[in-house]
């Protein structure tokens, strides 16, 4: 009569462990998942909660808190933000080549997603509505 | 569980409520249509202030900041007034009250309190940077630093410049003025919207529920109108609807009974159906309309003519119909009945005419009389023949005939000849050249015919059979062939009786031997004769020495020569002298207008005869008479006693004779023995016969 042995409980521990390791691996190599900002918007600042942030995908989750309607922009902000003659309200012509993305006026309520691919650098989220940015309504953002 | 069938009600006005639902559905409708539009118009006025309100609050912030450089300049401005204006605005804008006029641009304005949530977070941000505006201005004016300010609307203005400060909020009040009016106008649009919508959904569900209602309305009057149209099509009753002397309408009863469509009954057409006879009726009852009942007949689909009883009533006058409408009933069957019910009353009197006449008829031939004059109440132009059988029943003749039309001439000659007597019942030929014809009716001189042969019988014998013909190929009428029975039955039963009567009578009156009159009879006539006072002459004869020849011969020749001697006397007699069998082989004999000495020769002249045919080899005999008239006596009883005298006086003689009896012999011939009751002189001289023979 022929003795069947066991292997050890240690030994299949290991090798699951391994299994998971493999496994985040092949995922990290599939493609990373893209970087979420969540983004609120009130009568007149903006508020954004994020990590850190990478180039690559990046989706700004935005939500208008009101009780006005707000737009929002992500402009690259290297080198500054060039203002009108007015000096209220930014000169989106000039920063037409900054502009990464934007979000139309939405009313107060509405969460509108944008997703983005962004490069390493500076960037500013705004709503430039008349006096909203002068108002408060601004925030830096970075990617490394 | 099966449903209760729904009530058959083809008056119930049902279609009144749907019609009514309707009009109810549509007023609801419309009165909602209404209120929703006065309703929204009122709304939209409104909103048309609040917005233009909460523009001219843009216009006002950047005014105010305009006036305040110009105040700082020292020109004349007014930025408090316009900070007023500002603030009551927009105050007036979320709780309601008057939004004061701008000089010279408008008037004032009254606003309802703001309810939508949204909006009055706009306008209430509006009001926080009004505030923020006016501390600003103020500081602005008072030359105070406005960085240390409290910002109340959220804002976070980080410029240093009091006058960028100013010109930030003033944007920020434009920016958040414009949003509520732009917002305020949008609600404004979505209510116009929504009105519109609702407009369409009150107006749709309008239409659909008049669909439906009418929908209804028309199932209804569909099942109405299928009720009445089964009612009618259902009924027997037969309704023609006439104008103008045509035909608009017949219902399904009368295309029924017509075969035709009502597209040719229509018009004229209906015309072609009615009978020519009822057809000026038919159309001056349509014309006048004052005729309430009309009786009219219609031709079927198989040709037959129908009665129809009609009730009429003029609807020339009411839209809907514009005409006369005929009700009818077809009462075919009942015209049959009283037809027939007048027939058979006719026939019953017929009847009961013919038992009373022939009830009087005590003879045949006044029976037969009768029976020629209810031939002609028959039918005068009918020709008819009564053949009736002899005693014998073997042949059959012909004993009434039709006193008008005369006789057929039925060649039949024995009762049992005759196919209506032997089935017993009357046959009717409706053509003599059918094959099933009696053969006795062809080759008749008036040609071909129609019969009918009726058996006569009575008490279950059959006496003859009653005989008509008419014209070939009319079968005779019913009511003919019933009075034929009728008068076969009563005339049978009639002459039956009276032929009875006379043979019990002739039995009662006459000797079953001779055939003679009996005793009893001559009497009567005897009577009769003293009683009319007229003469005759009296004889009583009487067979010589027949108890000797009876006892010889026997009693069969006694009978023969009793029957022969009758015969004798039959022969010699005149027809109205009167001979009976007085009893035995006695004979009286009465010669009226006679006497005794006529009586004596007619007397000798039977002698003589009876010697004359007794010359034949018979057994031979004689006879002896005594003879008187009426002369000799009052009475019939004295007159045959002194014939009884002259009898004996015969036998007495030598018999063979013929002697006169006088009252001067009677002493001697009836002797005066029995003082009483005289015994006739016969009986005594019979009772001395024998020896005398001897």
């Amino acid at each position: 009569m022929c003795d069947v042995r066991r292997p050890p409980l240690a030994v299949c521990a290991v090798l699951v462990g391994l299994a998971f390791i493999v496994a985040a691996f092949v995922s990290r190599a599939a493609g990373a998942s893209p970087s979420v900002v969540r983004v609120v918007e009130r009568d007149f600042h903006i508020t954004v909660v994020h990590g850190r942030l990478t180039a690559g995908t990046v989706v700004f989750r935005v939500t208008n808190r009101g009780p006005d309607e707000h737009e929002f922009i992500v402009v690259r902000a290297d080198h500054g933000l060039p203002m009108r003659p007015d000096g209220i309200t930014l000169d989106e012509n000039a920063l037409e080549k900054s502009i990464v993305g934007a979000i139309e006026p939405a009313p107060a309520g509405e969460t509108n997603v944008l997703r983005l691919a962004l490069k390493p650098g500076r960037y500013a989220l705004v709503c430039n509505m008349f006096g909203h940015y002068m108002g408060g309504m601004h925030a830096p953002l970075l990617v490394r | 569980m099966t449903r209760a069938a729904r009530e058959f009600r083809p008056f119930a006005p049902r279609a009144r409520s749907t019609i009514v639902a309707i009009v109810v559905t549509f007023a609801l409708i419309l009165a909602a249509s209404a209120a929703v539009s006065i309703w929204s118009t009122g709304k939209s006025q409104n909103r048309a202030a609040v917005v233009e309100i909460a523009g001219r609050q843009r216009t006002l912030a950047e005014r105010y900041v305009t006036q305040l450089l110009l105040l700082r300049e020292g020109e004349q401005a007014s930025p408090q007034r316009t900070g007023v204006l500002l603030t009551q605005s927009v105050n007036a804008l979320l709780n309601g009250g008057t939004a004061p006029a701008v000089e010279g641009d408008d008037d004032d304005v009254v606003l309802q309190r703001e309810t939508d949530p949204r909006i009055r977070a706009e306008i209430v941000e509006q009001q926080k940077l009004i505030h923020d505006l006016l501390a600003n201005g103020n500081a602005f004016l008072a030359h105070r630093d406005s960085i240390a300010l409290p910002e109340t609307a959220g804002e976070h203005i980080t410029a240093d410049d009091a006058l960028l400060r100013l010109r930030v909020l003033s944007a920020l009040t434009s920016n958040v003025s414009l949003s509520a009016a732009r917002e305020i106008a949008a609600k404004t649009d979505r209510n116009v919207t929504d009105t519109i919508t609702l407009q369409i959904a009150l107006g749709a569900v309008g239409v659909l529920v008049s669909i439906l209602l009418a929908w209804a309305l028309v199932a209804t009057t569909r099942r109405q109108t299928a009720h009445f149209r089964s009612l009618v099509s259902s009924s027997t009753d037969l309704v023609l609807v006439l104008a103008g002397g045509n035909c608009r309408y017949a219902s399904t009863a009368v295309e029924r009974l017509t075969g035709q469509p009502q597209s040719q009954l229509t018009g004229k057409g209906i015309l072609r159906a009615i009978h020519e006879d009822d057809l000026e009726r038919f159309e001056t009852a349509q014309e006048s309309g004052n005729v309430k009942e009309l009786v009219f007949r219609m031709r079927n689909a198989v040709g037959e003519w129908r009665h129809l009883e009609a009730h009429l009533t003029d609807l020339r006058s009411d839209r809907h119909v514009r005409g006369i409408v005929l009700n009818s009933r077809d009462i075919t069957e009942r015209v049959r009945l009283e037809q027939e019910l007048t027939r058979q009353a006719q026939r019953d009197n017929f009847g009961s005419q013919l038992v009373e006449a022939l009830e009087m008829a005590d003879e045949e031939a006044a029976a037969y009389d009768v029976v020629r004059r209810a031939m002609v109440e028959i039918g005068e132009r009918t020709p008819m023949e009564l053949l009736l059988s002899d005693s014998s029943r073997a042949h059959l003749d012909q004993t009434a005939v039709h006193p008008i039309a005369g006789a057929p001439s039925c060649p039949v000659e024995s009762p049992y000849s005759c196919v209506a007597v032997r089935r017993g019942h009357a046959v009717v030929f409706e053509t003599s050249e059918a094959l099933n014809a009696c053969p006795k009716l062809r080759d008749r001189e008036q040609g071909p015919c129609s019969a009918v042969c009726v058996p006569i019988s009575f008490m279950g014998r059959s006496l003859g059979v009653l005989h008509a013909t008419g014209p070939d190929g009319v079968s005779p009428s019913k009511e003919q062939v019933a009075q034929l029975t009728t008068l076969a039955t009563q005339a049978g039963a009639r002459i039956g009786t009276v032929r009875a009567f006379e043979k019990t009578q002739l039995q009662a009156q006459t000797d079953g031997l001779t055939g003679l009159i009996n005793r009893r009879t001559l009497e009567t006539e005897l009577r009769a004769l003293l009683r009319g006072s007229r003469p005759f002459a009296l004889a009583l004869a009487d067979l010589d020495h027949f108890k000797r020849l009876n006892d010889t011969h026997g009693h069969e020749e006694g009978d023969r020569s009793l029957r022969l001697f009758s015969h004798v006397v039959r022969q010699v007699l005149r027809d109205d002298d009167l001979v009976a069998r007085w009893g035995g082989e006695e004979f009286l004999i009465a010669l009226p207008d006679a006497d005794t000495v006529a009586a004596v020769e007619v007397m000798g002249r039977i002698r003589e005869h009876l010697a004359r045919t007794l010359d034949g080899g018979q057994v031979r005999f004689t006879a002896s008479f005594g003879v008187t008239d009426s002369t000799a006596a009052p009475s019939l009883q004295e007159l045959i006693q002194l014939a009884d005298v002259g009898l004996y006086l015969a036998k007495a003689s030598g018999r063979d004779r013929v002697s006169i009896g006088e009252w001067s012999d009677a002493r001697e011939a009836l002797g005066a023995t029995n003082g009483a009751k005289r015994a006739p002189a016969f009986h005594r001289a019979a009772a001395d016969d024998e020896p005398n023979q001897s």
